[in-house]
């Protein structure tokens, strides 16, 4: 019963984080400059998230021959080249399988 | 920057071409935290909480980085009040998403407000955005099928952990997340039209490698809001409009 309790607790605080700027009990627009700093939320956030992905591994940078490293790199590449989503990640995810597949192949050798 | 080109790419004809469009956008991120979900379920069951009370944490709280973390917390100290303050800083960055949709949402009925919130995910937030920078509008039904075709694979993702229990492999060394990390890359970088945007997300680039290699703060919050600061600091320095 304290499970059910604190689980729906929790989740009445992600639906508060979510819906909070849905409300319209108030009727107010925001200010331009906020949606001015706003603009930046979906570059920022996002980045803020592939970037350690790609770069860090474990509390370390990863070394230049990391299939992260050299995969998110390609990938970078073909989103600059090619303005389309799902050709790029294609592009991504077969660079990092290919990559992870020989590395583990020339271990065995 | 800008090269004068406007792609222009037809947007979707009927709501039943926007619901496909939806699933087949957030198709790739919904196979990456496939791993994550059944981590949740398995851990939850390691943990010693029952199927139904695993199964309801992501039924009801739909949040995975809240999720493992609250299970950490749970396994350590049981369920004391200090889930709720972890719960809040982990969810804050969703009060971003909120405001940047308000435009948007704001004029549609309370219940549909409410599904697009309670489906509002990082991964729901990101193929919207990536919709809105193509077609240049906001669609509630892409947003709301988007949302759902995640949450749904997020619980049967749940109910396979819960299943296999304690025994799943190590699925952290299969590389799951360079799929998340492909996915964002590939929606961020067309999104880099102007300084501004270029400002932004170099800054968040290397603050948050930063934060990450001396681990301080919070890696994810504080690289986003000083990404966002960079970029907001450049639009004014250079007098760029706001739309």
């Amino acid at each position: 019963m304290t499970f059910i309790l604190y689980v729906s607790l929790m989740a009445i605080i992600t639906f508060t984080c979510r819906y909070f700027f849905f409300a319209n009990v108030v009727h107010y627009s925001l200010h331009p400059e906020i949606k001015r700093l706003l603009k930046f939320t979906a570059p920022a956030v996002l980045t803020a998230m592939w970037a350690p992905i790609i770069f860090v591994n474990d509390g370390h940078l990863n070394a230049i021959d990391n299939a992260y490293f050299i995969s998110g790199i390609i990938t970078i590449l073909a989103a600059v080249l090619i303005p389309r989503t799902l050709p790029v990640i294609v592009i991504g995810l077969i660079s990092f399988g290919a990559l992870r597949f020989f590395s583990e192949t020339s271990l065995m050798l | 920057m800008d090269q004068g080109v406007n792609r222009v790419y037809l947007p979707p004809r009927s709501t039943a071409e926007y619901q496909k469009q939806a699933i087949f956008d957030i198709f790739p991120l919904s196979l990456a935290v496939i791993p994550w979900g059944v981590l949740c379920g398995s851990l939850a069951i390691e943990f010693g909480l029952t199927a139904l009370e695993s199964q309801l944490m992501s039924l009801l709280v739909f949040a995975g980085a809240v999720q493992l973390a609250s299970l950490g917390v749970i396994a350590i100290s049981g369920l004391v009040p200090s889930l709720f303050s972890t719960t809040f800083i982990i969810s804050s960055r969703h009060l971003l998403y909120s405001a940047v949709f308000r435009e948007d949402v704001r004029k549609l009925p309370t219940a549909w407000r409410m599904m697009i919130a309670f489906f509002l995910t990082d991964e729901m937030f990101a193929v919207v955005m990536s919709f809105k920078a193509r077609y240049g509008f906001f669609s509630e039904h892409y947003a709301l099928v988007a949302g759902f075709t995640f949450y749904v694979v997020w619980n049967i993702a749940t109910f396979v952990g819960i299943y296999i229990g304690g025994s799943i492999p190590d699925l952290q060394n299969y590389g799951f997340e360079f799929a998340i990390a492909a996915t964002f890359i590939a929606i961020v970088i067309p999104q880099v039209k102007s300084m501004s945007v270029l400002v932004s997300v170099l800054t968040a680039v290397i603050t948050s490698v930063l934060l990450m290699l001396f681990e301080v703060g919070e890696p994810l919050m504080g690289a986003s809001l000083m990404g966002m600061l960079a970029g907001y600091a450049t639009s004014k320095l250079l007098s760029e409009p706001i739309s």
